[in-house]
């Protein structure tokens, strides 16, 4: 019974949304309102204005590096609420959530697996403007075999290995790091975040080394958001 | 108007995904169970964006040069990035909050909660 608005409220959500849909523009074809001339200088052939082959990159590193400065200070922000949440005394209710495992069979596995698992993120995160992935996902690999040694050697020792505080660190200095290379184009006499115009250089396109700023924020990126990924898994697993 | 929701597809899976969410979020009374549907809300509009700059016989946006193709809309896929950063954030705000009440109250219902709040006073 007390499902009831619930489900009026939800129906009525659902009627509109199904009605938006219908009237929407074909899926899958390239004469869509959303593909317009922006889209055509996104993926413009000559890459002479950034020098990196992938798109998205360019656009977050690039085109609106801006944006992707706020996504960091976002991460930033939520890692720092939610240690301010858990600090201080538990409740009487509290139990440890994760305490690491005995199985051998498990711990085996994450001791094998999770060196090959660092070395795909390190892939991704350095190859990111050439191929898909990047900073964003790469880090959020290299996190996640962070966690994966949380859930089966328990926090304890996880912390020894990355310690919350350590891992503030490190997301600090990253984001010092982006800002740097911002100010590195104000100072090269261009504007905050330049990349090309302020002559960072470019290198040949689709080699490791190119792209100027897009590869050094990428490397920046990639190690806040591993850390950001094991600071929270931290925090929430109690160990703070 | 059927046959053009049918060619949409993906745009109706991101509804009803959308729809499931949304009800996760009202009807259940288990915080945690609040959190994945707003989760799953969240990923329903993941879906909708990355579908609407999806082509069928597009390529990766990873642009070569001298090679006539037609990439997928590189824009919506960037900017749920921003969205999936969002989404992680409030999740872990949200999961952390959960954890902090269920310390102090041992339960996860919110209408448990604020009973045994106007209790204690």
């Amino acid at each position: 019974m007390r499902h009831v608005p619930a489900l009026l409220l939800l129906l009525m959500v659902a009627y509109v949304l199904f009605l938006t849909m219908a009237e929407a523009p074909a899926f899958g074809v390239v004469d869509v309102p959303s593909r317009n001339l922006v889209v055509d200088r996104y993926l413009d052939p000559d890459p002479e204005e950034t020098g990196v082959p992938n798109a998205v990159a360019r656009i977050i590193f690039d085109y609106r590096a801006h944006d992707t400065l706020g996504e960091a200070t976002v991460l930033f922000v939520a890692v720092g609420a939610a240690a301010a949440v858990l600090v201080g005394r538990p409740g009487p209710f509290a139990t440890r959530p994760v305490t690491g495992t005995d199985d051998p069979i498990l711990r085996t596995v994450a001791r094998l697996v999770i060196p090959f698992v660092q070395v795909y993120a390190v892939y991704v995160i350095t190859h990111g403007h050439v191929s898909p992935g990047g900073g964003f996902a790469g880090g959020t690999i290299l996190g996640g075999s962070f966690v994966l040694y949380l859930f089966v050697f328990g926090p304890g020792r996880a912390a020894r290995k990355l310690s919350p505080a350590r891992g503030e660190m490190v997301e600090g200095l990253t984001a010092l790091w982006y800002i740097l290379v911002g100010l590195g184009g104000l100072l090269l006499g261009a504007s905050f975040l330049a990349n090309a115009a302020a002559g960072f250089p470019l290198g040949v396109p689709g080699k490791l080394l190119s792209g100027g700023a897009i590869w050094l924020i990428g490397l920046g990126i990639g190690l806040k958001v591993a850390a950001t990924v094991a600071n929270l898994f931290l925090h929430l697993a109690g160990e703070s | 108007m059927l046959l053009r929701v049918l060619a949409n597809y993906p745009y109706l899976v991101a509804v009803v995904l959308f729809a499931i969410g949304f009800y996760t979020v009202l009807a259940r009374s288990n915080l945690i169970k609040k959190i994945i549907g707003i989760n799953i809300v969240q990923s329903a509009t993941f879906l909708f964006f990355i579908a609407s700059g999806n082509l069928r016989s597009g390529t990766p946006p990873i642009v070569e040069p001298g090679v006539a193709a037609t990439y997928v809309n590189p824009l919506p896929t960037a900017l749920m990035l921003t969205g999936i950063v969002v989404s992680v954030s409030v999740t872990a705000f949200a999961l952390a909050l959960a954890v902090k009440l269920y310390g102090y109250y041992g339960t996860l219902d919110p209408d448990r909660i604020a009973q045994l709040r106007t209790h204690r006073q």
